[in-house]
Parts: C-alpha cells; structure tokens; sequence
C-alpha cells in the first residue's frame, strides 16, 4: 500500500513539473514573427532579408523569424505563447478568430492571382469533375479550398462538392504531383507556384480566384495576437510602417526588390521579375473582401459566429 | 510486466481524472487544453454523426491487407533466401537498407511513382510491415534445431511438407512477435500518411479526422481522435493479439 501512495505521488510530481514547461516569460523584449512559403510574402521577406524592423525597433528590441508551413502551426505557436505575429490568408485567420482566439489584423500584404490549373482536356467548368478526379490544396480552411467551395456553391449549388476529393499538400507538393499528370488532376494554388504550371504546355486555369469570389480580395494579412497588441501598440505600429514601406517599394522599384529577393528564392532574376510583375500581383496593405468570405464562411457554418470586420482589425 | 486489459483502463481512468484536476486547478485556453466534457462530447458526435468508426474500420482494413500482404511477402523471401546464398545475402541487404526506413520517409518518392490513391498509402504499410516481419520470420527459419533439418533429411521429407510441418510451427512466435511489431509500425505509417495526403480514395481514415480537426482549430476533436487511436491499439492487443497468442503458441508451451 505505501508503494502504491509513493507511486501515485511520484506520478503527480512528474506531471507537475511536465505541466510547467512553456510557461516560462521572455525575459528580453523580442517580437516573434511567422510566415509562409510563396511570392505574397515578398514584402516580409524583404524586410527580413534587409534587417529593417531590426534597425527600427526602439533600443532593446529584438526580432525573430520562423517559417512555418502553414496556418494551423501559426495558431498553435501562438497559443503556446511561441509567436507575436504571423502572415497567413484570411478565411484561417477567420477560423481561429471564431474559434476564440484573441487575434487581430492589423495589415494585408497583397492581392494575388491565385486559381485551379488542369491539364485534362474534357474540364472545362467544376460541373466536369468526376468522382475518381483529385484536386490537390494546401488544406481544409485554408483560403484556397474556401475559394474553390465558394466556386462550386455558385456553379453547381453544392460548396462541400469537392470536399471529399481533396488531398492536401504543400504547394511544391501538390505542383510536382500536378506535372507528372497522375491522379492529381487540378490543383488550386497561388504564386509562384501557378505560373511554373501555366508555363507549362497543356497546363490551364478554369478558375482564377478572383471569379470564385466574385470580386478582388486580401489573399494575405498580418495578425497580431492581443497580448502583444495591448502591451507594445508602438511596435505593431512600426511594423505597420515598415510593411507599408516594403509594399511601396516593391511596387516603384520592382527590379531593386527582385535582386533582394533572388538569394530567398531558387529562381533566376528574370523569371522572378516576370512573376512579381504577373498581372493581378498588386502588393497593398489594404484589407479587402473580408465581408465576402465571413459571410459565405457564416453561411455554411465553416463559422459559428456573425463576425463584423470592426472587431477584427487593430485600431 | 504483463498488466490485464482491467488495469490498464483503471490506469486510463486515472488520468483522466488528473487531466480534469489539472484542468480545473490551472488557468489554460480551452483551445489549448480543452474540459472532458467537450472531448466526451466530440467523441460522442464523431460516432454517431460524423462516421469515426467508418473511417477506423477504412483504417483497419487497409491494415489487415497490408498485414497479410507483408507476411506472405516476407515468408517468400525468406525461404527464397534459404535455396542459395546469393539470394540469402541479397536478403540480409535488403533488410538493412530498407527496415531503418520510416514509411513516412518514402512518402515523396511513393507520390512522384503512383500518386496519391489508396495504392500508395497500401505500398507505404506494406513497407513498414514487410522489413520487420521478414526479420522476425528469418530469425523463426533460422533457428530451428539442426536435428530437425536432419531428421526431415532423413525421412526425405517433401519442402512442402518440411515447410508445413517443421519451419510453420517453430515459427510461430517469431511470426507472432513480428505481426506486433508490424502492426503497431503500419498503424503509426498509416495514421502520419493519412495527416499527409489528406482523403485517400474518397475517404479519409482515423489520420485524416485528427487532421481535419487540427485545420478547423477543434481541440477536443482533436484529443477525441488521439482516444480513438489509443483504444484501438489497446483492443487490438489485448483482445487480438493476446487472444490468439493464449490459445495457440501459448497452449502448446511454445513460449510461456
């Protein structure tokens, strides 16, 4: 009986000291920032390439990048208190928000031509999928697959029509199981990823995403989460500014910014010039088409909550 | 070191307490460590709404294939590598360079080779059983006694009837140790490849729930889908495995 208590107290302790990890502070003043992989982060990636938060944080200030591969991770770095900011697409941020976390956005990066690429020639329109077709996306929520649902509920009445013949993969991922024409047959994806596929002979878009949204919309922003909001106002404002800044200068001196950007990337100068510069690439911080996605996402309960954009945006 | 399926879900319960203990004791998000309350309540709608236990059996299924695909494979091999050294030596190889491969390792090559149908997830357990199995399998051939190789010899026993009635029965507890093993290995490669390629074949298995879980930020989904994964794996043992050890290789004092 004593070494059944023993054990039993044992256990506990072990769990106690377990329960305490990640709990500890930062003790020095450092804003953690995430993004992803692709083209609409070029902004981020020019401010990290060129150190320019670093040298505009108040003195003490530190910065850390991470590149997390997608959405999901961004959340739960957050929740574990690992990350202050995170770039990412609007219908996850959406998703976590309605979910109760304590988010906001305070930026949009870009409007992005993103869209499904085919190399079959009988799928002209969504209705000419049949069952044993796949369409490869980054994953469930994300804002790829609510664009393509937003498409289907318009063509053929049905969103959640394609929702058993996805198969989620990265976007490199999902572009080589696209080229070597197996049993993925489309794929919905963004930049840079969708102009290697369109250079492609017999490759096509049947859905650009502007048409599934009906409109132009944010395909990235920048969320913050409320504990660091609240406490540093002043270095998300920066932040802001220096977006705003990076923005700009993408879309003045785009050949300045491709030199910066060419060590990121696998792509020589030219062909990343030509993507950067692809029609519908427009770099602006401006959210837009926030409405049109909480009320397709509230509509079909990929969210519980009525959202108004007020209380999503920091002031 | 053998506790019952009884203790073992005392010990489940335990813990369960603890985890409402701590819950309640400490200050967490529910995003992160949600009540019992709503984990029970996920659980409870995964069954009875949203068909878990069709995708536990999809899961099971592709398995069981796979287990008895692996260990027909591996017996082959086995005894192809008992006709000629080469053959034997090509074994061994084999079985160093692929058994230390995770199947989830190969995952991108099996992609860009057949796609991402059911073929594929098939060929990755059939991978992560068939290195093990034949281990194991090797190990029951090559050990059984010399005096009865000489014995068969003897009685000009047919290969057949050797391999019925000799190399089967003595290596029934190796089979039987490497049936664990590849099974607890192809449900792991399984359930990592289901949270890769997402819906394979239309519908997506026990890996696939956790994932769509995880992207829609449902936390009690998502530790409903790790309780699932956990009950599975204790029946399959404690009912499965060990009902069929007891009344075979046990009976017959093969092993104690």
């Amino acid at each position: 009986m004593r070494s059944t208590i023993r054990s039993v107290l044992l256990i506990f302790i072990i769990i106690i000291i377990f329960s305490g990890c990640g709990k500890e502070g930062k003790s020095e003043k450092k804003i953690i920032i995430a993004e992803q992989y692709g083209l609409a982060y070029a902004p981020v990636q020019i401010i990290r390439l060129e150190k320019i938060l670093e040298t505009r944080l108040p003195k003490g200030w530190s910065v850390e990048w991470k590149k997390l591969s997608n959405t999901a991770a961004i959340r739960e770095a957050m929740l574990s208190g690992n990350l202050d900011v995170g770039f990412m697409g609007l219908p996850p941020f959406l998703i976590g928000y309605d979910k109760g976390m304590n988010w906001k956005m305070f930026t949009a990066l870009c409007e992005a031509p993103v869209g499904l690429v085919t190399w079959k020639d009988d799928i002209m329109t969504l209705s000419d999928f049949k069952n044993e077709d796949r369409i490869a996306l980054p994953q469930p929520g994300s804002i790829q697959h609510i664009l393509l649902s937003m498409a289907a509920e318009r063509e053929t009445g049905n969103p959640g029509l394609f929702d058993n013949r996805i198969v989620t993969m990265a976007h490199p991922d999902g572009m080589n199981a696209l080229l070597s024409k197996n049993d993925i047959t489309a794929h919905f994806t963004s930049p840079p990823f969708i102009m290697k596929e369109l250079e492609e002979q017999g490759f096509r878009m049947i859905l650009s995403g502007n048409d599934a949204m009906g409109g132009s919309f944010s395909f990235i922003g920048g969320a913050v989460t409320d504990d660091f909001n609240n406490k540093y106002p002043e270095i998300i404002s920066i932040l802001s500014d220096v977006i705003g800044e990076a923005v700009d200068f993408i879309e003045t001196d785009p050949e300045k910014a491709v030199s910066i950007l060419a060590e990121n990337y696998n792509f020589p100068e030219d062909e990343l010039y030509k993507y950067l510069t692809w029609e519908g690439m427009n770099f602006s911080t401006e959210i837009s088409g926030m409405n049109n996605f909480i009320e397709f996402m509230h509509k079909n309960s990929y969210i519980k909550s009525d959202i108004r954009t007020g209380e999503l945006y920091t002031k | 070191m053998k506790s019952g399926l009884g203790v073992k879900l005392l010990w489940f319960v335990f813990f369960l307490i603890l985890w409402e203990i701590i819950r309640i004791t400490g200050d967490f998000s529910p995003l992160v460590y949600p009540s019992l309350k709503s984990i029970l309540y996920s659980l409870i709608t995964s069954v009875t709404n949203e068909g878990i236990i069709n995708q536990l059996v999809f899961s099971l299924g592709l398995i069981t294939v796979a287990l008895i695909t692996g260990t027909v494979l591996a017996f082959l091999l086995v005894l192809g590598s008992h006709t000629s050294p080469i053959l034997d030596s090509l074994l061994n190889s084999l079985i160093s360079f692929f058994h230390p491969l995770p199947g989830i390792a190969i995952l991108p090559v099996v992609i860009l080779w057949s796609g991402t149908g059911i073929k594929s997830i098939l060929i990755i357990i059939i991978h992560s059983v068939l290195w093990p199995m034949a281990t194991n399998v090797y190990a029951g051939y090559s050990g059984i006694p010399e005096n009865y190789t000489l014995f068969a010899k003897n009685y000009r026993m047919s290969k057949i009837r050797f391999f019925a009635e000799i190399t089967l029965p003595h290596s029934m507890p190796y089979i039987f140790a490497g049936l664990k093993i590849s099974f607890a290995r192809s449900w792991r490669a399984l359930i990592s490849a289901e949270m890769i390629f997402g819906a394979a074949g239309g519908k997506g298995g026990i890996g696939w729930y956790i994932f769509s879980k995880r992207v829609f930020m449902d936390t009690p989904g998502i530790y409903a889908g790790l309780i699932v994964i956990i009950l599975t794996g204790i029946i399959i043992e404690e009912l499965f495995f060990n009902y069929i050890e007891k009344n075979t290789i046990r009976k017959w004092g093969m092993i104690n």
